[in-house]
């Protein structure tokens, strides 16, 4: 357990290290919320309604998408396949601590990090915007939501092996890795509820890992999804379908790891 | 006890090759060119218990292959190895603590946190107890002489300071066995010599085995008796570094001293020696005469032309 702190614990001291880098993500952070808060302003600032999602309603939604980000995709497993051409994949590989927990354990002390920054952005968000927030009592409710959240990290966590691990096999990571993130932003809901789309295509998107990574949790949090049982069934399909498809890359990424030098 | 045995190992690479100019450029677009290189072909060694052994070789000789393929990082194309009594490229965990792998060209320590904390968390990855930790760490950052810079950033250390910190990382569990790829690479000659004196003063008092790879020769005179020349993915010679020139040099030098103090020298085949130091005494203005040696660099130089 000693190995797993110390590692959560130098990972947090690195990310402190760049203070200039530290600054602008959150920066950034703060515009990811700010570019759809304008756009909905712009459409529904007036009144009315689109797609049964009032103004308040949709503010809701992204407040919550803004906050869940940070917890589901907050990664160090993003630089998997750097580490990988750069050959230094080669430090861990080389020390006996199982490689996935490895990877897990950085990503877990990234989204601590980004909680810890939230508790200033977010009262900083709402004294300046005021959006709508929705406070969960049901306690059924927020049980789901911990469910939900939990299996959207893994699922987020085994994406970002399949896709670094890309790496083993060409150094083209980039193009793949932008193509992720651009349908990331649109299958995840993070930019509008899903339940905007017309049913065929909420169906595909609901086929894909994507929705269960923003879209499912913040309406199980909001406790607004009928399908909601169903959901987290599909969410547990994806981990261990992920999961299992991530090993076994993995193991057949490793045979061909050339630990080329910098 | 054998710590490494290797049978028939062989590693192949596939390598993209790229046509020249932007027309080749485009034309690797949709028809690129790939081919193998053999970088290590058919080798085979066994390495004992408390051996210092040398892998010599020039660029490309396949020497840090091998290293890799012995640590537990590359997954052989062919052949069978086994170290401690593992299958290297499992990386099981036991196999794991008892190895060190350090390459002189890449650094393995955290690059933006100070030195210390690597060390630390190499305590708790493999879990040495608080005290025994301390007492190694103590003796090592003594004799390496790194007291002063372990809560420097290791971005901001020299190279010698970071090697040697690499060192430490590497050692501080006390692996049964060291590889270490190029530890010199890049550094000036006094902490060339600083690291092969700590080296050598290493293997005296500890049992692992060592196994070393470097192109420079003093490397190799100093630490090593026994090496390994390969070259293009094969081995050429496995023994005792003294029988290298016995075997490879057809040629012995003598020096021939005048009354001058000028110095000539004659590279004279082994089977002549006693005749030409014979011809060359008749001379009267020869006070003194020394049959040395060839210089094993040249002696290795010319394993490598003749091949």
């Amino acid at each position: 357990m000693n190995k797993y702190l110390s590692l959560f614990s130098i990972t947090l001291q690195e990310i402190f290290t760049y203070r200039l880098n530290m600054v602008m993500w959150r920066v950034r952070q703060i515009f990811v919320f700010l570019i759809p808060f304008f756009i909905w302003k712009s459409v529904l600032g007036g009144g009315g309604e689109v797609y049964g999602y009032s103004f308040s309603a949709i503010m809701t939604y992204l407040f919550g998408t803004t906050v869940l980000r940070s917890l589901v995709m907050g990664s160090r497993t993003i630089d998997l396949g750097w580490m990988i051409n750069s050959g230094t994949l080669t430090i861990p590989l080389m020390r006996p601590i199982k490689i996935f927990n490895f990877f897990f354990v950085r990503d877990l002390a990234d989204k601590i990090f980004n909680l810890g920054f939230m508790f200033i952005e977010l009262p900083l968000i709402y004294f300046i915007f005021h959006p709508p927030v929705f406070l969960q009592t049901d306690l059924l409710a927020l049980l789901l939501t911990a469910c939900s959240v939990l299996l959207a990290v893994l699922i987020y966590f085994y994406i970002n092996i399949i896709f670094g691990s890309l790496a083993f096999w060409t150094r083209d990571i980039w193009a793949p890795r932008f193509l992720l993130m651009v349908i990331m932003e649109f299958a995840t809901g993070a930019m509008f509820p899903l339940d905007m789309l017309p049913p065929i295509w909420q169906k595909i998107v609901l086929m894909t890992p994507f929705p269960y990574l923003l879209y499912v949790p913040l309406k199980a949090y909001l406790g607004t999804d009928p399908n909601i049982s169903t959901h987290l069934l599909f969410s547990l399909f994806w981990v261990t379908t992920l999961g299992l498809v991530a090993s076994l890359i993995w193991k057949k990424g490793l045979t061909s790891y050339e630990a080329e030098g910098r | 006890m054998h710590t490494i045995i290797a049978k028939n190992l062989r590693k192949v690479y596939d390598v993209q090759k790229k046509r020249p100019g932007l027309i080749g450029s485009i034309r690797d677009l949709y028809s690129p060119i790939n081919e193998q290189k053999e970088a290590v072909k058919d080798v085979s060694f066994v390495i004992d218990e408390g051996e210092l052994v040398g892998f010599i070789g020039p660029n490309g000789a396949g020497k840090t292959t091998t290293l890799k393929m012995l640590s537990g990082l590359l997954y052989p194309s062919g052949g069978q190895v086994r170290v401690l009594e593992h299958e290297p490229w499992k990386r099981d965990d036991a196999f794991l603590r008892q190895i060190s792998l350090v390459m002189g060209q890449k650094n393995q320590l955290w690059w933006d946190l100070p030195a210390i904390e690597s060390f630390n968390l190499a305590r708790d990855i493999y879990e040495i107890p608080s005290s025994k930790y301390k007492k190694t760490l103590d003796e090592l950052v003594d004799i390496l002489e790194i007291k002063d810079v372990l809560n420097v950033q290791v971005r901001k250390l020299s190279l010698g300071q970071r090697m040697k910190a690499e060192l430490v990382a590497a050692l501080i569990h006390s692996p049964k066995i060291l590889f270490l790829d190029e530890p010199t690479i890049g550094l000036d000659v006094v902490m060339q010599q600083s690291m092969r004196q700590f080296l050598k003063h290493y293997n005296e008092n500890n049992d692992g085995s060592i196994i070393l790879t470097s192109h420079y020769m003093d490397d190799v005179k100093e630490l090593c008796k026994r090496v390994i020349i390969i070259d293009q993915g094969e081995i050429l010679y496995d023994g005792l570094l003294s029988d290298v020139i016995a075997k490879f040099s057809k040629h012995k030098i003598i020096e021939v001293i005048s009354a001058t103090g000028q110095i000539k020298t004659h590279k004279v085949l082994r089977a002549g020696v006693a005749a030409k130091a014979a011809e060359l005494l008749k001379d009267q203005a020869v006070v003194d005469i020394n049959i040395k040696e060839v210089e094993i660099e040249d002696v290795i130089r010319q394993v490598f032309t003749s091949k």
